[in-house]
């Protein structure tokens, strides 16, 4: 049974006899744990019973390995906190070797404790003076790096390859000693980049700042979840209805590999224009997203499965899904192996940069081979890896689309036993 | 054998006359009674060099008060329970039983930290000793790590055995109470009103320090706040303090040492330009345990307070923790050439409750948004007298150029003279309030000679200008500043 406050304790003895003690109630709902990346922020609420209107003393567990000066009474309520006093529990240590009834012969002298064990729960024990008797909520907010977590997704689809079912859920491993019952939220950025980009929209709205235009990552919302110790898995899209499928050819000679997430461009001529570039084309299946349902999905692998006649399951392809590079994407698309008879070449055609007005162009040329017998559409996945601030200048193809801050989309159809070429051009500039 | 156990043996033939903040603790008030001073943990390293070239040390740890009761009778009075990082130098006694006790010897004698250590601090006493032929009661007559010696009998049968620790000695049975592993002060005193007295004892011992951790919590809007400052104490002087009145001090880094000498010859400062220190008094006494932080609240929280937004500009990060030594004379330094357009950050102020600057410290920032919590960020604190600031994110609208404008350098009058114009330029599409802050940073020693726009001091080298600059207005101030050494 998962409760907020497992370890609730009188402390009597801690502060003398001066402070009476007082004891936590069982915590209500209340707790709220926003999980980043790296780690998490929980905000906690205490309840206390304060018998009468004095002086009173209270420990509360919360995570292992958090320090006092890490924790933030975020709101009062009603009383007034003199002291908080934080201590480190620890798990009583293993039974030496020689600790036992037999070992009188071992020649040891029965000497100080033992060393301490493996960091248990931090006690956090405060004094609060309360203005009467009666219950009193506290919130305590820190942060954590013992909750950790990780998103997957399946799709599946059927022989007609026509529709597809999107599920994924969330794997919260929790070590941090304490069980909670709290509103969760997973934001798919780690936290120092992320309060940042909230600082910035925030000194925005106060003092009318230019903002970045580059996608923040929004939380998304997980409902009550209790966490015991160990891994708890939480669904992200329950009830999800199919969405349809189809399939289509996708260039990417590039990836993400080469993003440079700064705002001055990389300088280097030779960047993304090695001789021996990729030239397969992927058959792939494009699934559109639906912004409601699909808004703060954290990153995750994929698996497309296909469910055949005799109802087994097979692994028609892997991909991850609702990366940072295509968090403003309206569809994903998934590979499924090479296409036979399609080629596609990508060639630079143009490299200028102008120190005096910051400008660095950059003009490409990719071109599409079709050998087959049939016209395809191919979508031309392409990286502005050079930096963050970018514009697409001109560019030849149909349904430019921008799927992520430094990632676009262009769609081209090639006619049969034919070739068809799709020029762009960007243009970095730097402060 | 006790003597030789590191304590350090002093005459002494006082009675304390105490010092300042000891002789507030109190001419004999009923009961136990403890009074501590904690110093700020003290400041990083500075940018250039500065504070460790400067010659002077910040003042750390804790002079620590303490009302106890002693027996005054047998040839010694021991006193455990002290902290094992006290000073022997600074210890102080007042008998408030007697003010006629003197004393004539102290030592103080550290805590033992290894099992034959704590035997040996029993040396002379009865011990038993398990061993697989019984239980052997006799004197400890001495211990090292393979065998310990016991002397027992009586009168003809008196006599000494030798035990091999290793193999033999099972168990080892100590006299209880006796305290005397644990750090402990031991005089020698002569009253001639033998009996329970009270005395007051004063010391300093490292390894207490405090350090200030603001929350700032904004309104979804950000225009109102809840503030609160505290203070994390760290006991790690290995004893527990009771119900101790707790006085916490911050600032005054320019100690005693550095105003009247400088070990490498430069020059001296003066008082007036020495950093004051503050004292924070903390309301209620606080249980202070060995090896525990504390968090205690600073100066009063502030709930829903109205906030204002600025933008602050720096030129440049302040120099002057680099030239605590010695002035800087060079006029080509710092007077706007390659210095780039500065820095400028969205802050949001609050007024708090103090008459003094708050002291240095990290504030986490959250906003609430809805139900949730955001976490905004976490930065130090910039304050003032009545104000703390909290700096969000920088701000590419707002740059500037700061220059010497004229740079008077006086080697027989020991002067610099500087005229400084600071020039900044509000890009955005909305008017700001920038606050550009300036820093006096050749020499600690300084005044104003002349300034266009009524300037405020935030830290005793930190002027702050505030400027209202239009939506794609400029803004220039000029202010002159003379050092003298």
């Amino acid at each position: 049974m998962v409760k907020q406050l497992a370890l609730a304790a009188l402390v009597v003895g801690v502060l003398g006899c001066g402070p009476r003690a007082a004891r936590p109630t069982t915590a209500p709902a209340g707790d709220e744990i926003t999980l980043y990346r790296d780690r998490a922020v929980i905000k906690q609420r205490v309840e206390l019973v304060v018998p009468v209107a004095d002086r009173a003393t209270v420990t509360v567990t919360i995570a292992a390995g958090v320090q006092i000066e890490d924790v933030v009474v975020l709101d009062r309520g009603e009383l007034t906190i003199s002291e908080l006093h934080g201590t480190s529990a620890t798990v009583t240590p293993a039974k030496a070797a020689h600790d036992d009834d037999d070992d009188d012969d071992d020649g040891e002298v029965h000497g100080p404790a033992l060393p301490p064990g493996p960091t248990g729960p931090t006690e956090v024990t405060f004094v609060v003076a309360a203005p009467h008797a009666g219950t009193f909520a506290v919130h305590l907010g820190y942060v954590t790096d013992r909750i950790t977590w990780a998103a997957a997704y399946t799709m599946t689809t059927t022989a007609a390859r026509e529709r597809v079912t999107l599920r994924g859920a969330v794997a919260i491993h929790n070590t941090t000693g304490i069980a909670l019952k709290a509103r969760a939220y997973v934001v798919d950025a780690e936290l120092g980049a992320w309060r940042g980009r909230i600082a910035e929209q925030l000194g925005s709205a106060l003092a009318g700042m230019t903002r970045s235009t580059t996608p923040i990552a929004t939380p998304r919302a997980l409902g009550e979840v209790e966490l015991g110790a160990g891994e708890t898995r939480v669904e992200l899209l329950p009830g999800e209805p199919p969405r349809p499928m189809r399939s289509v050819l996708v260039f990417d000679p590039v990836g993400t590999k080469l993003d440079h997430g700064g705002s001055a461009p990389i300088r280097d001529a030779m960047l993304g224009v090695e001789r021996s570039a990729p030239t397969r084309v992927t058959e792939s299946f494009e699934i559109p997203r639906r912004s409601a349902s699909s808004e703060g999905l954290p990153a995750g692998p994929v698996r497309l499965l296909q469910r055949n006649a005799d109802g087994g399951l097979s692994v028609l392809g892997e991909a991850r899904l609702f990366e940072v590079a295509t968090r403003v994407a309206e569809v994903d698309t998934v590979a499924i192996g090479t296409a036979e008879g399609v080629t596609g070449r990508r060639e630079r055609r143009e490299l200028t940069i102008d120190d005096d007005d910051r400008r660095l162009v950059e003009e490409f040329v990719l071109t599409i081979k079709n050998t087959r017998t049939v016209p395809v559409e191919v979508v031309l996945r392409e990286h502005l890896y050079r930096g963050q601030n970018w514009t697409l200048a001109y560019q030849t193809a149909r349904d430019p689309t921008k799927e992520g801050p430094q990632q676009i989309s262009l769609r081209t159809t090639v006619p049969a036993s034919s070739e068809s070429k799709v020029l762009y051009v960007v243009v970095y500039t730097w402060p | 054998m006790l003597l030789t156990m590191g304590a350090s043996v002093r005459r002494l033939a006082w009675i304390s006359a105490a010092v300042a903040f000891a002789s507030t603790a109190g001419a004999g008030g009923p009961g136990p009674r403890t009074k501590i001073t904690v110093w700020a943990s003290s400041p990083g390293t500075a940018a250039y060099g500065g504070l460790s070239y400067g010659g002077y040390a910040p003042t750390t740890g804790a002079m620590i008060t303490e009302h106890r009761e002693i027996e005054i009778g047998g040839a010694e009075v021991r006193l455990p329970g002290v902290a094992a990082t006290l000073d022997p130098a600074s210890v102080q006694l007042r008998d408030l039983t007697d003010p006629a006790t003197t004393i004539t010897e102290q030592r103080f004698v550290p805590g033992a930290t290894t099992p034959t250590e704590i035997i040996r601090r029993h040396v002379g006493d009865t011990i038993t000793v398990v061993t697989p032929k019984g239980d052997v009661t006799g004197t400890l007559r001495s211990i090292d790590e393979q065998a310990l010696v016991l002397e027992i009998g009586t009168g003809d049968q008196r006599r000494l055995q030798v035990m091999r620790r290793e193999g033999y000695v099972q168990d080892v049975r100590l006299p209880p109470g006796t305290g005397v592993d644990k750090p402990s002060l031991v005089w020698r005193v002569a009253s001639k009103k033998p009996g329970t007295h009270t005395v007051e004892l004063t010391y300093r011992a490292d390894g207490m320090s405090w350090a200030a951790d603001y929350l700032a919590v904004l309104d979804e809007a950000g225009t109102s706040i809840d503030f609160s400052a505290w203070a994390t104490v760290r006991n790690a002087t290995g004893a527990t303090f009771e119900s101790a009145e707790l006085t916490l001090v911050s600032g005054g880094n320019a100690g005693p040492l550095a105003l009247s000498f400088n070990p490498y010859g430069g020059p001296m400062r003066t008082a007036a330009a020495a950093a004051v220190p503050v004292r924070y008094a903390i309301a209620t006494p606080v249980h202070l345990g060995a090896g525990q932080s504390v968090q205690v609240e600073l100066v009063p929280a502030r709930q829903k307070a109205k906030s204002r937004t600025v933008i602050t500009y720096e030129a440049m990060p302040d120099p002057s923790p680099g030239f605590q030594a010695y002035p800087n004379t060079d006029c080509n330094q710092f007077n706007g050439v390659g210095m780039g357009n500065g820095r400028a950050e969205v802050a949001v102020e609050v007024d708090v409750p103090t008459k003094d600057a708050l002291p240095e410290g990290r504030v986490r920032t959250f906003r609430r948004k809805g139900e949730r919590l955001e976490i905004v960020s976490e930065d130090q604190l910039r304050s003032s007298t009545g104000l703390a600031r909290i700096r969000l994110v920088p701000d590419p609208d707002v740059v500037g150029e700061r220059k010497a404008v004229t740079c008077t350098y006086d080697e027989r009058a020991h002067t610099v003279l500087e005229k400084i114009e600071v020039k900044i330029e509000n890009k955005s599409k909305r008017a700001a309030e920038v606050v550009v802050r300036e820093f006096a940073w050749r020499w600690p020693v300084w005044r104003l000679d002349s300034e266009d726009t009524k300037s405020a001091r935030s830290g005793p080298q930190t002027l702050e200008y505030r400027a209202k600059v239009p939506a794609g207005g400029k803004k220039t101030l000029t202010y002159s500043v003379v050092y003298t050494w």
